[in-house]
């Protein structure tokens, strides 16, 4: 592989049918999971403007095979190479320049078909007005259901929404985004009535017009878009037969293949692959980015209130039980006993966040879109963060009232929320880090207090502290000390999470 | 990593070098050192205790650096070696926290107190424990050295500011001595002890590489089939790749 440059050449395929300039390039390409071997040793080169059905039944490589090209994992063996960029060395600008709408697309159950299609965009670069959102809702029939919540749509319609976000990718030019050069398909005919496949049919052709190559993952071949493409065939994770297409028109417009990201003009090909040139737009575009992963998560709270309701009634609980266990010693130890308790509901919160993500598909989904890995872990921690503090809110009183504690003046209860917001992020940078990282384990609920709590140490003393000190009118001077532990506790570990979350994020 | 297979092992070498270290060690802190002014022969526990602790770091310090080189660098040699160091130092770990019970019951009278540096120690135990058990739930290769990477980062990056915290917090432990104070007997016999514990550390760490290589070797046998590929196998997915 050329890693000098960032761009890789490759011999083009004995099989390629047309001659044009090859988009995505796997040379033995292979996939193993654990022991088994879901894709071996494979060739497959798509030119622009081409349109390949992989075809083959269930199990035999096909979504393993589009997710390589995707760059959403990397290869065991092998090589992929897509518009010239490898997808394991400089897999950002591969996603850039792929579209892709996995078997079970990232969608989010709380959010209206709109709030989906924009989060999309943002994730993507694309600056999308609402009128050309709607717009693609309206191409792909769903514009009567934009503003209704994709929980309650069926699998057709969300299939629909999740083609919708690859074209509306594929379709723009705009903002950091460069264009797409490969459209990745899995199943995309699967539940689609004969509405949606007329509609898919014809992006297929705009897609062939303008050059953009397209791959399409099918257990039987469908449809209009069928005709007229070439057909590779997978068994057991081999490719078996590739058949050309029958007739097959030359792509109407040459596209420019292996051009890189124009960022900055002065910019052809850059000398280190891993170097991105950040320009002013995609620093922008990053805090959207996070201010986006937030405010989806935040949406997501606030439409399903119960389960916050859940958290602080679980801390009650908590506290009460405590109330009980120690008697007239409560009192003394409260500080303790709420900052253990709000250790115990973060489990929850942080878990929750979580959950959202791994129901709707959506960590693969942040994981395909381009662009620096921290606007994602920024989001999630202050969206974690948030809903943490308005647990802690709903504690404080309860403890107040259950250990007949007696009520702060409100000088002193401006800084416990300062102490509670410096523990709270440190509680949430970590956090999302562990429970990110073991969203696939089927353990994951024993794990996360196994992991996160013996780092939460500093800061459960440092709270601890510093909420005894203020509560007890004690000699404040020792506070100073305990807030720069916590505040020194937060930057550790906002440093490690902004700094490890790629390797968390990635596959 | 041929390369490293055809090498002498380096397990059975550091071995050999560590248990004549070992039972000098051991004779000059057991027999040949005088016993202390104030507790007596309990005191000689130092000489399994103090070492147990440099071989505790060797291990963790190892599981470390290999942790942010296989992040980096994204080679399975990096994992083994992290592995192996986290193994050795939860093994080393127990010893010194085990040993200095036994020391803590005669001296202060408790088995268990709210030290730091005994509290420190007992938090970084169940960090790597953890680590050990999280890899035990992941079937890919890949993935558990990927995950447990960011385990052993994060909580060996915490460790500084656990210790300060559980530090400013209480404080009970001896204070150390300086040598200047101690009888020089005893001192050379803790450091030859010193330097067998790192042999040890060095040995086992090294054998639990090779033993996870084969491991992985095993897990991954068999390449994959070839099905007409245009270029010989053996493309190394990972040549040049750095993480970003």
């Amino acid at each position: 592989m050329g890693v000098e440059g960032s761009v890789v050449t490759c011999a083009p395929s004995a099989w390629r049918a047309i001659d044009s300039p090859v988009v995505a390039d796997a040379v033995g390409l292979a996939k193993r999971f654990a022991r088994t071997w879901a894709l071996s040793a494979s060739d497959l080169a798509v030119g622009a403007g081409e349109r390949v059905f992989i075809v083959g039944e269930n199990g035999s490589g096909k979504s393993t095979l589009l997710r390589l090209l995707a760059a959403a994992t990397r290869p065991s063996w092998g090589a992929v190479s897509v518009s010239g960029y490898s997808t394991v060395t400089d897999a950002d600008r591969v996603r850039r320049r792929v579209a892709f709408v996995p078997d079970r697309p990232a969608l989010y159950g709380e959010l209206t078909a709109l709030e989906n299609l924009r989060f999309s965009s943002v994730m993507h670069g694309v600056a999308a007005p609402e009128a050309s959102l709607r717009e693609m809702l309206r191409a792909v029939g769903l514009l009567h259901v934009a503003d209704a919540r994709v929980r309650g749509f069926s699998r057709g319609m969300g299939q629909r929404l999740a083609l919708a976000t690859a074209a509306q990718r594929a379709d723009s030019r705009s903002g950091s985004a460069s264009g797409v050069d490969l459209v990745l398909l899995d199943e995309p005919y699967a539940a689609l009535d004969t509405q949606g496949t007329a509609w898919l049919d014809d992006w297929l052709e705009t897609l062939r017009a303008r050059g953009t190559a397209v791959v399409v993952a099918t257990h039987q071949m469908t449809g209009r878009g069928a005709v007229g493409s070439r057909t590779v065939t997978l068994r057991r994770g081999a490719i078996v037969a590739d058949e050309p297409a029958p007739t097959l028109a030359p792509p109407l417009v040459p596209p420019t293949v292996a051009s890189p990201i124009i960022v900055a003009p002065t910019v052809v090909v850059p000398t280190r692959p891993t170097v991105r040139a950040a320009s002013a737009v995609d620093r922008d575009h990053d805090w959207r980015r996070a201010w986006a992963v937030a405010r989806k998560d935040l949406t997501t709270e606030r439409r399903a209130v119960a389960s916050l309701g859940a958290m602080a009634g679980f801390g009650a609980l908590v506290l009460l039980m405590l109330g009980f266990a120690l008697g007239a010693d409560a009192g003394a130890a409260a500080p303790g006993l709420v900052w253990v308790t709000v250790l115990l509901a973060s489990l929850l919160a942080l878990d929750r966040a979580s959950q959202i993500e791994i129901e709707s598909g959506g960590w693969q989904g942040l994981r395909l879109a381009p662009g620096a890995r921290w606007p994602i872990y920024a989001g999630k921690v202050v969206a974690t963060a948030v809903l943490l503090l308005l647990v802690e809110a709903v504690l404080l009183p309860t403890a107040i009232i259950l250990y007949a504690l007696p009520v702060p003046p409100v000088r002193i209860l401006l800084s416990l929320g300062g102490v509670a917001a410096l523990a709270t992020v440190g509680i949430a940078a970590a956090g999302t880090v562990y429970s990110a990282l073991i969203a696939s384990i089927r353990a994951r609920q024993a794990l996360l207090p196994l992991l996160l709590f013996p780092v939460m140490v500093p800061i459960l003393l440092a709270a601890v502290k510093c909420t005894a000190l203020l509560a007890g009118g004690d000699p404040l001077h020792e506070l100073p000390g305990w807030t720069q532990l916590l505040a020194a506790a937060d930057v550790v570990s906002l440093t490690t999470g902004l700094l490890v979350f790629g390797a968390v994020l990635d596959e | 990593m041929n390369r490293l297979a055809n090498r002498p092992a380096l397990g059975p070498i550091l071995g050999g070098l560590a248990l004549p270290t070992l039972l000098i060690g051991l004779y000059l802190g057991l027999v040949w050192a005088p016993a202390d002014s104030q507790m007596g022969n309990v005191q000689r526990i130092m000489y399994v205790h103090f070492p147990s602790w440099i071989a505790t770091a060797v291990g963790y310090l190892t599981a470390f650096v290999a942790s942010v080189v296989y992040l980096v660098r994204r080679r399975p040699f990096w994992d083994h070696a992290a592995v192996a160091g986290a193994e050795i130092g939860v093994v080393f770990n127990i010893i010194g926290l085990v040993s200095g019970a036994i020391w803590g019951r005669p001296t202060w009278g408790v088995w268990w107190t709210w030290d730091p540096r005994l509290t420190s120690t007992a938090i970084l135990l169940t960090i790597f424990v953890g680590y050990l058990l999280l890899r035990s739930f992941i079937e890919d290769p890949d993935t558990r050295a990927r995950a447990s990477a960011v385990v052993a980062i994060v909580g060996f990056v915490n460790m500084p500011i656990v210790y300060f915290s559980v530090r400013w917090w209480r404080t009970l432990h001896q204070v150390q001595s300086s040598p200047a104070t101690v009888d020089p007997r005893m001192v050379l016999a803790l450091r030859v002890m010193m330097v067998a514990a790192v042999l040890i550390a060095g040995s086992l760490i090294a054998s639990r590489y090779e033993l996870a290589r084969l491991d992985d070797a095993d897990e991954r046998s068999g390449a994959p089939e070839r099905s007409g590929s245009r270029r010989a196998m053996g493309i190394d997915p990972y040549e040049g790749a750095t993480y970003g």
